[in-house]
């Protein structure tokens, strides 16, 4: 490199990154304009895909095999069955374990709604890890998820309000998986009380013996349905997939992440456009001493690339600011999800940017290969 | 043996406009030619024609024996022209150097090669210490020995010049010319040069005179 900051090793990318750099703003409006574009986007896609990972990864750690839930409900959440099928399900054979539970949204203090699940006598059984008070819990006491206590605020010893009826805090406790670490517990006839069910659950979770058959499974899935055309038996995948938060969530993810790829795609249409036009002469002049058309094409190319490239690695960046503040307004209204990027997004934050570039840069292309020296030069 | 053979030769725009009209001429290999004539006589339709930035719209043209649409178009700018533009057309953002670059960007060469033949160039042009200076702050004249350098980069059979004096004071007009004409000598190459300056048509071995379209006198 001379004292000039120039070196000899002068390329196709300095080329571009000079090309870029000589028209700064527009370079950085062009980068902000998609970066907001993708990083709302991956906003939504990545808050529902947490969401999503963060249940599945809840059930995962409780080893639930099947859920029986209410027929006729969209919501698995507004789902109610009677208990008394939950002693005809114990008694079919493959069955391991089951596992009722009651699950509602109840207003904490007037201010706040909080997910509550009312477990029945027997629930240490289960596999958290729970307070040393729990045997012990009785009416009026409930037990609270580290992650809620913290959000809201609450210690062991307080006292809370619940849909108008007061519980005491007898502890805290650690659930495997952040979701149910930002619930509450209580006794399920305190939670059917409050919440005037008396006698009804939202799912009861099946836990089957280890190496059970495809067939002796669906079998087993025909026998609980049997039972009430009110019950329908689920996987925890399928119940993931229904879950109608985390449906919504996605679904708008993807509608947000298709019109802001298209949004991305006019920006840098329209820009790169506007750029090629300002440069016809100098792109003319490429022509005239010798650049072939693929050559001067692919300048347009990766002039483009490199401007959605550094768009797609900032909206990322904003993307995860987003995806935490999306992640902390949903838990102000009770629902709990840790943050989780995976591989599988990055690959598609990437594929997006090749995308939105490739696409983007067909009009640019196509209008730079139309300018023909003579023309743009006697202008 | 002809370098450039234009037969009747014609430019018509929008079916109106007769820039050239039937134009015939001869430049042999290593001559220089200038071609003189007032504004609008078609001097600079006829060297964008033998560039092949335009199509005649009737005659034949060969360079090199070859007629020109037998050529590729990239191979032919790259290899057999080089082109001397009256506005310079540099790249403003670009240093002195990085623009003779440019010209060297199709060829296989590798980017330490580009840039030492590139300021070679310059040197020889006397912009030695004006090598990293962009474009945007050289003076018209060191401008047009920039684009000078650019046009005889990858050592053209041919090279054009459209009015290469045009935008220059008469101090550099004289610098260019005489860089030129040691650069015609020394290489033995072939220039066709449009023109109104005298002094330019004076370095040239021939001269010819265009009036609305057509030769009047060779």
């Amino acid at each position: 490199m001379n004292r000039f900051g120039q070196t000899d090793q002068y390329g196709m990318i300095s080329l571009i990154a000079d090309s870029i750099m000589c028209r700064p703003l527009r370079a950085l409006i062009a980068v902000l304009s998609i970066a907001v574009a993708l990083g709302g986007a991956m906003t939504m896609v990545g808050a529902s895909e947490s969401l999503e990972a963060t249940l599945q990864r809840g059930y995962a750690s409780r080893a639930v095999d099947l859920m029986v839930m209410q027929a006729d409900k969209s919501n698995p959440m507004t789902s109610r069955i009677s208990e008394e099928f939950v002693d005809k399900i114990k008694v079919i054979g493959g069955i391991q374990s089951v596992q009722a539970l009651l699950v509602d949204s109840l207003l904490l203090d007037d201010d706040s709604s909080i997910l509550v699940y009312g477990w029945p006598p027997g629930y240490a059984e289960i596999s958290y890890r729970l307070g040393s008070q729990l045997a012990e819990l009785r009416q009026g006491q409930v037990l609270i998820g580290r992650t809620a206590a913290s959000i809201n605020d609450l210690h062991p010893g307080e006292t809370i309000e619940l849909n108008l009826g007061r519980f005491e805090i007898i502890d805290l406790f650690d659930a495997d998986n952040f979701f149910e670490s930002g619930v509450l517990f209580m006794r399920l006839d305190d939670l059917q009380r409050i919440t005037g069910v008396q006698g009804a659950v939202t799912f009861v979770f099946i836990d089957l013996e280890p190496g059970l058959t495809e067939s002796l499974r669906l079998d087993l899935v025909e026998e609980i349905e049997a039972i009430s055309p009110f019950l329908k038996v689920v996987t925890t995948e399928q119940f993931l997939q229904q879950n109608q938060l985390s449906a919504s969530v996605r679904g708008l993810g993807r509608i947000i992440l298709a019109t802001n790829a298209l949004l991305s795609i006019l920006i840098i249409s329209t820009i790169m456009v506007l750029t090629v036009s300002e440069r016809r002469q100098e792109l003319a002049i490429l022509r005239a001493i010798g650049w072939s058309a693929t050559r001067v094409s692919m300048l347009v190319l990766l002039e483009t690339a490199v401007l959605s490239m550094v768009a797609a690695l900032l909206g990322g960046a904003t993307g995860l600011v987003g995806m935490e503040l999306a992640l902390g307004y949903l838990q102000t209204i009770g629902v709990y999800s840790e943050s989780i990027v995976t591989m599988q997004q990055v690959a598609w934050l990437c594929v997006s940017a090749v995308a939105i570039a490739s696409i983007g840069a067909a009009l640019p292309v196509y209008y730079a290969l139309k300018i023909t020296t003579s023309e743009a030069l006697r202008k | 043996m002809a370098l450039v053979e234009l037969q009747n030769i014609s430019r018509i725009y929008g079916g109106v406009i007769r820039a050239l009209d039937k134009v015939s001429l001869s430049v042999s290999a290593g001559e220089t030619v200038a071609l003189l004539g007032p504004s609008g006589s078609g001097k600079s339709t006829l060297l964008n024609i033998i560039a092949g930035f335009e199509v005649p719209s009737s005659g034949t043209l060969l360079v090199g024996g070859k007629p020109v649409d037998k050529w590729q178009p990239d191979e032919f700018r790259q290899d057999v022209i080089g082109f001397l533009f009256q506005q310079f057309y540099l790249l403003n953002h670009l240093s002195a150097v990085r623009n003779v670059e440019l010209a060297l960007f199709p060829t296989c060469r590798k980017a330490q090669q580009r840039y030492l033949t590139s300021c070679e160039l310059l040197k020889e042009v006397g912009l030695g210490d004006r090598l990293h200076l962009k474009a945007a702050l050289l003076s018209g004249g060191e401008r047009q020995r920039v684009a000078f350098c650019r046009s005889i980069a990858n050592q053209p059979r041919l090279l054009l010049a459209d009015e290469p004096t045009g935008n220059l004071d008469r101090a550099s007009s004289q610098k260019l010319l005489s860089i030129l004409a040691g650069y015609m000598t020394r290489k033995q190459g072939t220039l066709i040069v449009a023109t109104h300056d005298d002094d330019v048509a004076r370095v040239c071995q021939r001269t010819i005179y265009l009036e609305d379209g057509r030769v009047i006198e060779k």
